[in-house]
């Protein structure tokens, strides 16, 4: 076991695979000479080459149609997507064409591509650096959209997306990659995907969530713990679609009170599709209302410090709407 | 160079294929409604994203709708294994 932030743990993983599968390729904008610009492929062009650490031109729509070629062909890409938010272009390529393969052929064809993309806000980025695209993706059956959050899971859960035969999109909060740190085992092994885990027991209500809002609702539910002797049940999506109903809705029988937080824009967002799933099967089990904390229903995460603070739900917000509910 | 006859018989061969193929389409019983939650995902029970209710009740619904059996790891083109 070593411990690692999440940054260094996508990096060893995806080193470690390639060494296992000569299949296993990465494309992407900068992956090559300069290693990624989050580093996390630092190295790799001179340990495997350009044949297998492809530098492409910058074409979101082209990285993703060529994984998608190569994935038919029986290699097991992983293209890297810069930032989330420039993974718009390639929209068509995977909604239209990756997710529909194993579905147009009856099963004929699959399409085992991984889509690495760094998404979420909290990092000053603005515009174009900061987006949550998880609920575009989530809507659509055959593609995967997963969102691990802690280094073990990290690893875990992109082993599984490599050897999984449908197409993933493995989203990566970039403000974890350095600030969040946790014990790695050292031997390969796979977090299955589409089952989220309880990362805090509790008894008095239940909080759903994923990315970096996980460890500020861990953070919280402490502070619950600490000044009002409450516990709250912490439960991290880790698989945003195919979604986990069964993780949700024990835990919400359990406690019978419910609230989750995103930091997307909270209409529509994927914390929607959770709270309708919650109404639809425990409606007469709850004792307090549904609480739902997402980001303003603004086009864009503000450069300015004071508004992205106003974006961005905290430890403070979440703490108060938990310790609200909590006492319902 | 192809002559005239070569190319009248390769157009017969095509249009008695595309026929035939049309005919057996035409003739086919059509599928189970159910069956459109195949092929969703390589996993049967997965397959069923997206159509709401409880897992259980679609894996029923999937056991029920068709002969057809969802592709396995090594059936499908470029699957690892």
């Amino acid at each position: 076991v070593t411990e690692k932030n999440v940054v260094q743990t996508i990096h060893d993983t995806l080193w470690d695979e390639m060494k296992a599968d000569d299949r296993v390729l990465v494309l992407g904008e900068d992956v090559g000479a300069r290693g990624g610009v989050f580093r996390v492929t630092a190295g790799f062009l001179d340990e495997f080459g350009e044949q297998r650490v492809i530098d492409t031109p910058l074409a979101e729509s082209g990285i993703v149609g060529v994984g998608i070629g190569m994935a038919l062909h029986g290699l097991l890409p992983v293209a890297e997507i810069q930032f989330a938010d420039f993974i718009h272009p390639a929209f068509d390529q995977l909604v239209s064409e990756a997710a529909r393969i194993r579905y147009r052929s009856a099963g004929d064809f699959a399409c085992p591509l991984v889509v690495r993309a760094p998404w979420g806000g909290g990092v000053h980025g603005a515009l174009y650096h900061s987006q949550s695209i998880e609920a575009f993706y989530g809507h659509v059956p055959g593609l995967k959209t997963i969102v691990p959050s802690t280094p073990y899971d990290v690893k875990g859960m992109l082993r599984a997306a490599i050897l999984d035969p449908d197409p993933v999109l493995f989203l990566e909060h970039k403000k974890t990659y350095r600030l969040i740190k946790g014990d790695v085992p050292d031997e390969p092994y796979e977090v299955p995907i589409g089952v989220a885990d309880v990362k805090r027991e509790g008894e008095d209500l239940t909080v759903i969530a994923y990315g970096l809002m996980l460890h500020l609702c861990l953070e919280a539910a402490e502070r619950l713990q600490q000044e009002e002797g409450m516990s709250a049940e912490v439960v991290d999506l880790r698989t945003i679609s195919p979604l986990d109903r069964e993780t949700i809705l024990d835990s919400v029988r359990k406690t019978s009170k419910a609230m989750v937080v995103y930091e997307d824009n909270r209409t529509f967002g994927a914390g929607a599709e959770v709270v309708a799933t919650i109404a639809e099967e425990l409606m007469f089990e709850l004792d307090g209302p549904l609480v739902r904390i997402g980001g303003p229903d603004i086009p864009a995460m503000p450069f300015s410090t004071p508004l992205e603070h106003f974006y961005m739900p905290d430890v403070d917000r979440i703490y108060a709407q938990m310790k609200e509910l909590a006492k319902f | 160079v192809l002559r005239e006859e070569q190319g009248d018989e390769i157009r017969a061969e095509l249009k008695a294929d595309v026929d035939q193929e049309v005919d057996r389409a035409w003739n086919a019983p059509d599928p189970e409604p159910e069956s459109a939650l195949l092929h969703v995902f390589a996993d049967r029970a997965a397959a069923a994203h997206g159509a709401g209710g409880n897992a259980d009740r679609e894996e029923e619904q999937l056991e029920n709708a068709s002969s057809e059996v969802a592709p396995t790891l090594e059936d499908s083109t470029g699957d690892r294994s």
